[in-house]
């Protein structure tokens, strides 16, 4: 609350939720260069499947039902992230945000998550940032087993 | 003799819980007390410092969160603030409960804040700062670590916890 | 025997005889001429004997116990009879008194025959009599012609003998080989003899044979009846010829008679008897029957009566068990309403405890909540109790009161989980009332059940008992005409047997009589059916009316 009150200058974001496996995820919408349908046949290079990517467990390919692709640029780079569709676009104050615990943070902050947002419809909701994510090691090792 | 014996058996008692009273005193001015939180798992006794103690929280959803260690089971809300959990069973190797009700020790350590599944909590009581026991010497170096003592209640033994070490111990590789 | 085997057998004989006796002639003969052969050959024999004897000496004496021929010892010198055997071949020996001293013959051992005795009528001739001996003897079971001559002393006293013998067989082999041949020839002779005469004999005689088989043939061949119907053959022109055709003529005239009494004997023995015979056997049937009907018809009357009054009783007793029936089957029917009234009871009762079991639960889960309720309670204590901690030496009061927050809350769980258990113990002895009440229901539908199948049951035995008793009013009402109208019929039935009694007296005169007629014609039946006339017509014997006739005659 404090937090909240600080600045005058404080971001709104605009956060696209969506769910992968049990949970829910939300990505700052400014971050998506672009959103389209996932295509099986066509070999798209430096794109993967988000739950892989950012290391949950127990979540089949298949699990995944309106597959699309979440694409970023950063550059010349450009990734994609398959995943559910969007099921909501949410915007909030940065204020709302609350950072990890700090015993959780080191371990997160790898994968892409950076920050937690309670919502009192959907329980919490995890932060991720793509470029985080692309950035991360265990995806750059991955990066060659993607479609 | 029976009217003799009752006004000094009288006399006994009374001059007892005077002395009593007067020890009570004296404890309380040489002797501190310290807060302990008695908590059980898998059937034994431990205990948190009071002071390191927040808050004991019922179970109502932890959310889970990729990539942490397995004793780290997610992350729960406290009014609004966003909380980790540490599965102590986990931390301690032991097996899982039979049952999944529970109870959250809001605690802190160091710099550390986090939440602490248990099973649930017995009892807040104060106990003598003197009646707490160094550790066994026979406790290897990892138990050592979060273990910072032991102490007695109603004919049971009571391990008492360091939260800072059970956090250092969690996050572990 | 037949003529023809006589002839023959005469023929035979008259032919052997004449043989026989023509061989036996001329055997004799032959015969007679080799023993006077014989006979003079002994003497000759002998004579020489004597010559060659008296020529070692001619006074014959007997010194110290042995004979001497002059001075010619005898005694065990078997020279002379030796010399005999070499002459003529045959026996010799000479006897000192009745004693063989020397000897030609050999006893079967190979010794000389010498020691032994004279016997028998050789013997008495010689030394009796004084004679010599001539006659056949055996020596060793060997046939000889003997002759004995007695030896004498110089006072003519008999003191020894001479014997010479031949085997008879030398002089008769040839007799014996002549006889074989005659009686061969005799026997060629005879049976080449009676063939011929056997043959010509039959010859002679086989129409005779033809005629006789042909007439055992009729007669009898194995058959009971005589065939008239036969014919001989009389195609031989001598007197067998005349015979058979004279025979024939006859056998004619006798089919004809035959037939004729046969007609009119099947006819008259047939019809009378079968009539009378009928009548006879139906009228004592009738007799019978009429009489069994009788008694019967006597029994019935009485089993009538006897019906009669029980199918009364019947009737009395199915009317009461009628009424019974009625009253049973009312009562029953309140039974079954009030088990009807008892099923619902039951049934509302079962409701009435699922429902309190129902809430009984729902009390439980309401303990949960407060239970739930407690937990918070006790914790938002432990809470303050730290928030006192925290507070230091203002905080201690504070502490106070949460502790008692925390004891009441732990008197809550004490409470709640006793409730629990009571509610628990209620829960138990509610599933125990479901699960009798049920059985109890169980119970009392299967009853409800009983009882309408009994209900049905009972409907149906009144309706039973109702035509039971028209029934049985029926069967009395019908015994009783019953009754009238088989003593009626008795009367009726005791004129008949009356009638048919008169009418057997009759008919027993007209069978008698009839059995008489009978007897004559199945005598004469017999008779005529001792010949078959032809046809097949096989005569009065298996006729029905003779065996009737029999059979009344034997009434």
């Amino acid at each position: 609350m404090n937090r909240a009150e600080t600045g005058g200058s404080i971001e709104r974001l605009r956060l696209l939720v969506f769910s992968a496996g049990s949970l829910r995820f939300a990505a700052d919408a400014d971050q998506l260069a672009q959103l389209r349908e996932y295509d099986p046949s066509a070999n798209q290079c430096g794109t993967c499947w988000f739950h892989e990517a950012v290391g949950l467990d127990g979540v089949d390919r298949e699990a995944v039902v309106r597959p699309e692709v979440y694409v970023v640029r950063q550059g010349a780079q450009e990734y994609g992230f398959i995943t559910n569709a969007p099921e909501d676009l949410i915007e909030r104050d940065a204020g709302s945000l609350r950072p990890l615990p700090s015993l959780v943070e080191p371990f997160s902050l790898v994968r892409g998550i950076w920050a937690a947002l309670p919502v009192e419809r959907y329980g919490i909701i995890l932060l991720v940032d793509f470029f985080r994510l692309a950035a991360s090691p265990g995806l750059r090792s991955g990066q060659g087993d993607t479609p | 003799m029976p009217h003799q014996h009752d006004s000094m058996k009288s006399d006994r008692i009374l001059s007892e819980l005077k002395l009593l009273r007067e020890s009570r005193t004296i404890t309380d001015v040489d002797e501190p007390m310290v807060t302990v939180v008695l908590f059980s798992l898998d059937g034994e006794l431990y205990a948190f410092p009071g002071a390191n103690v927040l808050e004991i929280l019922p179970v109502e959803g932890i959310s889970p969160i990729p990539g942490t260690p397995e004793c780290i089971p997610g992350l729960i809300t406290v009014r609004g603030d966003i909380e980790s959990v540490i599965d102590l069973r986990r931390v301690l190797d032991l097996p899982p409960p039979a049952d999944a009700q529970g109870q959250i020790l809001l605690a802190t350590g160091g710099e550390v804040r986090s939440g602490v599944l248990i099973d649930g909590v017995e009892d807040v009581v104060d106990v003598l700062r003197t009646s707490i026991l160094p550790p066994p010497r026979n406790l290897d170096r990892q138990t050592r670590e979060f273990v910072a003592g032991g102490l007695e209640r109603d004919g049971r033994s009571v391990t008492l916890l360091d939260p800072a070490g059970v956090f250092a111990r969690a996050v572990a590789p | 025997m037949m003529i023809r085997s006589k002839l023959t057998l005469l023929n035979i004989l008259l032919v052997t005889a004449a043989i026989t006796i023509t061989t036996i002639f001329s055997l004799l003969q032959i015969r007679r001429d080799a023993e006077n052969q014989a006979r003079n050959v002994q003497e000759s024999h002998i004579k020489t004997f004597w010559e060659l004897l008296r020529a070692k000496g001619d006074a014959f004496s007997i010194r110290e116990g042995k004979l001497l021929a002059g001075d010619y010892v005898i005694n065990g010198n078997y020279e002379l009879p030796d010399k005999i055997k070499e002459i003529f071949g045959g026996t010799a020996t000479i006897f000192m008194g009745d004693r063989r001293v020397s000897t030609n013959v050999l006893t079967p051992e190979g010794g000389r025959a010498v020691g032994t005795l004279l016997e028998g009528p050789p013997r008495d001739a010689m030394f009796r009599d004084g004679k010599p001996y001539r006659g056949e003897a055996d020596i060793f079971g060997v046939p000889y012609f003997t002759a004995y001559d007695p030896i004498r002393n110089g006072r003519g006293e008999v003191i020894g003998a001479l014997y010479v013998g031949v085997k008879k067989s030398d002089f008769f082999a040839a007799y014996d080989r002549l006889r074989s041949g005659c009686i061969l020839i005799a026997i060629v002779v005879g049976g080449f003899f009676g063939l011929i005469s056997v043959f010509l004999v039959q010859k002679l005689l086989s129409p005779l044979k033809a005629m006789v088989e042909k007439l055992r043939e009729a007669s009898h061949n194995g058959r009971e009846v005589s065939d008239l119907t036969i014919r001989l053959d009389d195609g031989t022109r001598d007197e067998i010829g005349l015979v058979a055709g004279e025979f024939n003529s006859l056998l004619e005239k006798m089919q004809e008679i035959i037939s004729l009494v046969t007609t009119v004997t099947n006819s008259f023995a047939g019809t009378i008897a079968t009539a009378v015979h009928h009548q006879a056997s139906f009228t004592s049937q009738l007799s019978s029957s009429v009489s069994e009907i009788s008694s019967t018809m006597e029994e019935f009357t009485s089993t009538a009566s006897q019906i009669a009054e029980h199918s009364q009783g019947v009737a009395e007793i199915a009317e009461t068990t009628l009424l019974d029936m009625k009253e049973g089957a009312a009562k029953f029917e309140i039974l079954a309403a009030k088990m009807a009234e008892i099923n619902s009871d039951n049934q509302a009762g079962i409701r009435e405890i699922v429902d309190l079991g129902r809430k009984s639960k729902e009390i439980t889960k309401i303990m949960g909540i407060i239970n739930t309720v407690a937990n918070q309670t006790k914790l938002i204590a432990f809470n303050a109790a730290l928030e006192a901690a925290s507070a230091g030496e203002a905080g201690k009061r504070f502490g106070v009161v949460a502790t008692e927050i925390r004891r009441l809350a732990d008197n809550v769980f004490e409470s709640t989980s006793e409730i629990e258990g009571k509610i628990n113990e209620i829960l138990e002895a509610v599933n125990r009332l479901v699960i009798n009440s049920e059985k109890s229901s169980k119970g009392i539908g299967e009853g409800l059940e009983y009882t309408t199948r009994t209900n049905v049951v009972l409907d149906e035995l009144v309706a039973g008992a109702e035509s039971t008793a028209d029934a049985a009013r029926q069967i009395s009402l019908s015994t009783q005409q019953q009754q009238t109208a088989s003593s009626q019929v008795v009367i009726a039935l005791r004129d008949i047997e009356e009638g048919v009694r008169f009418n057997s007296g009759s008919i027993q005169q007209t069978s008698e009589i009839s059995v008489n007629l009978t007897e004559m014609a199945v005598k004469l039946g017999k008779l005529v059916g001792e010949f078959s006339i032809g046809k097949g017509v096989n005569l009065a014997m298996d006729d029905p009316a003779c065996a009737a006739g029999g059979e009344t005659a034997a009434q």
